[in-house]
């Protein structure tokens, strides 16, 4: 028996038998067939494999070795034959030449159609591809051998929805859902094919049993959040907005986890590593990275890689220590920089992190989180110039940063630029009306601005007014703002009261530190005096305090900041 | 038919039906066009007519065409007509939907993307185009945005396409010659007499005409600086970029004009996508280990832009003011429309891998953006797609802005269906656009309808980001071509893809980018300008669509020349179905369309009221209007209704 295969030098097939080759110069050309009864078999396209890493190449070349072996000889079984083109499938799959995995897929499902697997794979492929008409009958044919599968029945399940069948798609997730009534896939199935029938409640009802199963599956929140917006709770709906994600409900898949541990080489564990960051399982993560690190030492990139998921898992020092040895290796390199200056923040040695994070932005000037921390960090240390420069660099970037405009401000306050100051929270203002820091800021500097010229009571007044107003807790600044701006409107009698009130609570709230803050500025007031002081030295608005310090992910960062370039 | 029987249902319950009421008092008004402000019935050409051998077929003659006279006195039967219902699909099988006559009409335009083998980011993205009347002779000209050189250092020598045309590399401005006469269709280029010397790295173009002089004015996004060009009427252009304060030079590709303030005069909102430059650039790999084109998320967004109109030919940045500088998601795609039905204009921002955002009028400046709860921000899973062309349009004529959105490989067509209050639901699986999609990446594209049966159509222009295997492996120069897509709307809230009988040219496998919108030739059905990425420019003409009864308005303003972007239209045909459409050019990819109103009315042979809903919140209609022909309604000649 012969199979007939098209001369085209694309299909490595073809060019393994050459050999074998009838009729020369025709467009097709036969090959022997391995062994009797056996169906057509399609020819197997052959991807360009010349970018691989020479690992990975060596083994997709061992499979396709192997199969060229077997078909060519004549006795060899279907099944072995079956296997062969399976096992270059899954290969082909794992590095994403989904073309040449779907044909080998074929074929072994076409020599052994009663291995569930090569049904599951091409399923699942066509279903990535799209073509869901495929997808749903390989699946219909993998459950005729294994019709308890769930990952292939909600997998049908959600092709059925998708094909508007919403009928056959509740039947299948509710026998997942019975054979395990904790499938947060099927109870969010269910959820969605509620909502399709604009049965809110029932929806709502699903929705929440599947989040209660899998509280990470984040992504469900935004149909649950539509499911009370259109029951009319807005209130809910909100709340379910604001914990929307993209991490979907899991579902158990071994044969496609099976497909990650064939991946070899730098380039999949790269993969890996990224995916396990992003998903938060950052000790996966780490041991991806350090098996890329591993295998060439030389690269700073991978040292990097690894050094962020330690840190990320809480292991700092094996992380300084990478991030050590890799700036060794690449010591302009502006992720490595910043990322080292996290972790030293978040050990408090600040004036080492304040030189990492100035390297990372003479590295890299427009590397946003660099800028950010820095400017924070200059602004503890009295740095005032270079702090207003780098927040000024950070609302460049991210003009809703109402934090950095607050910040920006009070560095120039510092260097006693007030008209400029007044100029950026006017500025703020127009970008983030009602931002109560902004307000709040310039109000305090309207009241209290040594400068007449920057002065304007009134309006201070206002804006004190208008934020307590808006305020559901009186807090201690917002009153003294309007204390002072009281006073420079010459309510001194008012502004005089006010603050004996304020001071006689906090000495009742055991406050002392407070109430002896407002003292000095009572006896201005009495003496009916205005303030000149908008904000004291030491005022804690100076000294930001390090929040959650967030490392920048490798795949986060530019080829400048990750030193790709050095 | 129970979908559009809820659609009848609500239109019945709503707004639109009480003011259907009104509109059917007696009115002493419709007694003549002239004092309506309507323009004679004329018919400016006709397709059929053109010369046979130049498009190597021969047409049907069209026994609508040029019949107003005919038609009025066919009046009196209009009662035995029904109202709009979908075409039979039978009539589309005989003979191509759509026929591309670029080569053949002198559009001779290439586009290059100076690609070198670097994967730029941006050499994929581009480009758009334009139909637009420039030089008011009643025609629509057409304008293609034009790609560059890119990258440090590299000269034509590094070009992998080195440019076939005409040299300088630059955008085109072809100048539609249709002649009434002959009746040929023919294109000259005249970017040079029009003194457009658009050569830096063109993404999209938005056309209006922003100083209300009647001329229709260009705004170029670029990779780079934008250009705002000015219409000087006598069929030249200059930039005032500097001068009207509009330039961006960050990377945007779609803007959209839009009167948000209702003052009368265009604003401009410029969609902005990411950081990506040269010196910032990435690496990004296929997991085959080839070198790949980066996504959208491997760069941070950057803000888009508002600007407004200052009536005096320039414009102020307003971005902060007005908030829609707070969030930005990476946009490509823009559209402005009245979401919810409150009488001002809102920016739906279709982004890249990132929420959508709905930016709704305040009424006083600002914007919120309110995606989130509202249902557009993210798909029925709660994930957000890779956003690129985007359009508004009333698909299940309910009297609401329904949107679509094209997104990537694997994702599909994003249909939102507007429940009238501004809240949406993700329908793409139910209108039956999501399983024919899936496998094709989409941009530019607009709900049109294409045979002219009263319901909006939709097609695609497709074309990956990422390389394609086996195009790939075939050792395809540029492996990311796809063909393009043809949806009928049903009538019944579903589409059929009919993209096989749409003729050869949605067989061709291109790397389509832009889609622009407009009765090129005049003659009653949308035709489409389909802008290519590293590929030739199309122009389908529309082979079929005036077998059906339809509509051209084109809605003015009052005392200027201008078309009235923003303002929606209830076209009642003589069985009380109501069509709503809406004055624009925005939408697509990086592209503007003909901003004529085309209604299909199906078997209707004649409309009883056009009401508008002008942009700046009046309401007027205008009664009895002849089928099967284009009419001008100004502003301030209809009957004035209670506005907004």
């Amino acid at each position: 028996m012969m199979i007939v295969l098209l001369l085209e030098s694309t299909f490595w097939i073809a060019e393994a038998h050459e050999n074998d080759t009838v009729l020369s110069g025709s467009p097709s050309l036969t090959v022997s067939q391995p062994s009797s009864a056996q169906p057509q078999l399609a020819p197997v396209p052959h991807p360009n494999l010349e970018r691989l890493e020479p690992l990975v190449r060596r083994q997709i070349q061992s499979a396709q070795n192997e199969l060229n072996t077997l078909t060519k000889n004549k006795l060899a079984a279907a099944g072995q034959l079956a296997i062969a083109y399976g096992e270059l499938g899954k290969l082909y799959q794992a590095y994403d030449f989904v073309e040449a995995a779907l044909v080998c897929y074929e074929n072994a499902q076409a020599l052994a159609p009663e291995d569930y697997r090569w049904n599951y794979y091409l399923a699942h492929l066509y279903q990535g591809e799209g073509r869901l008409d495929k997808a749903s009958d390989y699946l219909k044919r993998a459950l005729e051998k294994r019709p308890d599968d769930t990952a292939a029945v909600l997998k049908l399940a959600a092709i059925c929805f998708d094909q508007n069948d919403s009928g056959v798609a509740e039947t299948l997730f509710q026998r997942v859902a019975k054979l395990n009534g904790r499938s947060a896939p099927a109870l969010a199935g269910l959820g969605r094919i509620e909502l399709s029938r604009k049965q809110f409640d029932r929806a709502v009802r699903y929705f929440e049993a599947a989040l209660e199963v899998d509280p990470g599956a984040s992504s469900l929140h935004y149909p649950l959040a539509m499911a009370y917006r259109n029951l009319g709770d807005a209130q809910k709906a909100q709340i379910h907005l604001s914990k929307t994600g993209q991490v979907k409900a899991q579902i158990p898949d071994p044969l496609i986890e099976e497909l990650q541990g064939l991946k070899k080489g730098r380039l999949p564990l790269w993969f890996q590593g990224n995916e396990a960051m992003q998903a938060g399982r950052f000790a996966e993560a780490a041991e991806a990275y350090r098996q890329m690190s591993d295998s060439d030492p030389s690269d700073p990139m991978a040292r990097m890689y690894y050094g962020t998921a330690l840190a990320q898992a809480g292991n700092t020092n094996e992380a300084i220590q990478q991030f050590v040895q890799a700036l060794r290796q690449a010591p302009q390199n502006a992720g490595l920089h910043y990322n080292l200056g996290i972790v030293l923040l978040q050990r408090g040695s600040e004036v080492e992190s304040l030189k990492h994070f100035q390297a990372a932005v003479d590295s890299d000037p427009s590397f946003k989180q660099a800028n950010f921390q820095l400017a924070n960090l200059s602004m503890r240390h009295g740095r005032f110039a270079d702090s207003e420069q780098s927040y000024a660099r950070v609302i460049q970037q991210e003009p809703a940063n109402s934090f950095a405009r607050l910040m920006q401000v009070m560095a120039l306050v510092r260097l006693k630029r007030y008209p400029e100051a007044r100029r950026l929270l006017d500025d703020g203002l127009k970008a983030l009306p009602n931002d109560p820091d902004l307000t709040h800021a310039l109000a305090r500097l309207l009241a209290a601005c040594p400068l007449k010229s920057v002065r304007d009571g009134r309006r201070a007044l206002e804006l004190s007014q208008k934020l307590l107003k808006a305020e559901k807790n009186l807090d201690f600044e917002r009153v003294q703002t309007l204390s002072m701006a009281m006073a420079e409107v010459g309510q001194f009698d008012q502004a005089t009261q006010l603050l004996r009130s304020v001071t006689a609570k906090l000495k009742q709230l055991q406050r002392s530190d407070l109430s002896r803050l407002l003292e000095g500025q009572l006896v201005l007031f009495e003496q009916g005096k205005a303030s000149r002081v908008p904000w004291r030295d030491d005022d804690p608005v100076f000294f930001p305090v390090p929040g959650s310090l967030m490392l920048i992910t490798p795949q986060q960062l530019s080829p400048m900041q990750a030193g790709a370039a050095n | 038919m129970a979908r559009a029987a809820n659609a009848r249902d609500r239109r019945a319950t709503g707004r639109a039906h009480a003011e259907f009421h009104r509109a059917l008092r007696p009115q002493t008004e419709d007694s003549g066009y002239t004092v309506l402000g309507i323009r004679p019935c004329r018919r400016i050409f006709s397709l059929e007519s053109m010369n046979p051998t130049r498009y190597k077929r021969s047409f049907r003659r069209n026994p609508f065409r040029n019949r107003c006279v005919l038609l009025v006195l066919l009046l009196g039967l209009a009662s035995a007509v029904p109202a709009v219902s979908p075409s039979d699909p039978a009539d589309t099988r005989t003979q191509d939907l759509f026929l591309d006559v670029a080569s053949a009409v002198g559009l001779d335009f290439l586009h290059f993307n100076g690609m070198s083998g670097e994967h730029y980011y941006c050499e994929m993205v581009g480009g758009g185009a334009a139909l637009f009347d420039y030089d008011n002779d009643g025609d629509l000209d057409i304008f293609l945005v034009q790609g560059n050189i890119l990258g440090p250092g590299k000269t034509m020598k590094d070009m992998l396409f080195p440019p076939k045309g005409s040299l300088p590399v630059r955008a085109r401005l072809y100048r539609n010659d249709l002649d009434t006469t002959s009746h040929q269709l023919e294109f000259t280029d005249v970017t040079e007499q029009s003194r457009i010397n658009a050569q830096g790295y063109g993404m999209g173009v938005a056309a209006a005409d922003i100083d209300n002089d009647g001329w229709i004015d260009l705004y170029m996004t670029n990779f780079g600086s934008n250009q705002m060009w000015r219409n000087r009427g006598d069929g030249t252009f200059v930039e005032i970029t500097q001068a009207s304060g509009t330039n961006d030079s960050r990377w945007s590709v779609s803007a959209a004009f839009v009167d948000y303030d209702r003052d009368g005069w265009l604003d401009l909102f410029v969609g902005n996508y990411v950081n990506f430059s040269f010196t910032n650039r990435k690496r990004c790999f296929a997991g085959s280990g080839a070198e790949d084109y980066c996504g959208p998320l491997a760069y941070e967004p950057v803000p888009n832009r508002l600007f407004h109109n200052r009536k005096d030919g320039t414009f102020e940045d307003v971005t902060a003011e007005s908030q829609v500088g707070r969030e930005f998601n990476g946009a490509l795609g823009v559209v402005s429309a009245d979401f919810n039905g409150d009488g001002w204009l809102d920016v739906y921002v279709a982004n890249d891998q990132r929420a959508n955002d709905l930016w709704i009028n305040q009424r006083n400046g600002t914007f919120k953006n309110e995606a989130l709860l509202a249902g557009c921000a993210f798909n029925k899973d709660g994930i957000p797609e890779s956003s690129m062309g985007v359009d508004a349009g009333d698909f299940d004529n309910d009297g609401d802005e329904d949107l679509l959105v094209t997104n990537l490989k694997g994702e599909k067509i994003t249909l939102y269906m507007n429940d009238g209050k501004g809240w949406f639901e993700d329908r793409s699986f139910e209108a039956n656009l999501a399983i024919a999609s899936k496998p094709f990446t989409g941009f530019g594209t607009g709900f049109f309808d294409f045979d002219n049966d009263g319901w909006l159509d939709i097609v695609t222009a497709n074309g990956e980001v990422r390389t394609i295997e086996g195009l790939a492996r075939a050792k395809d120069p540029y492996p990311l071509h796809q063909r393009k897509q043809l949806f009928r709307n049903l009538g019944n809230g579903r589409y059929e893809e009919i993209s096989s009988r749409a003729g050869t040219a949605f067989e061709l496998s291109e790397v389509g980018r832009g889609v622009s919108f407009g009765d090129v030739d005049n003659d009653g059905d949308v035709d489409l300008l389909i802008a290519n990425n590293n590929g030739p420019a199309r122009l389908l003409l529309n082979q079929s669509g005036n077998r059906q009864h339809w509509i051209g308005l084109r809605m003015v303003g009052r005392t200027v020349n201008r078309d009235m972007l923003g303002s929606r239209l209830a076209i009642t045909l003589p069985h009380g179905q109501t069509l709503w459409r809406r004055v624009h050019s925005d939408g697509s990819y990086g592209s503007s369309s003909d901003p004529r109103v085309l209604v299909g009315i199906g078997k209707a042979t004649r409309v009883s009221i056009v009401r508008a809903y002008w942009a700046s919140g009046h309401v007027e209609e205008w009664k009895d209007l002849q089928s099967n022909c284009y009419q001008t309604l100004r502003e301030g000649t209809g009957v004035l209704r209670t506005a907004r």
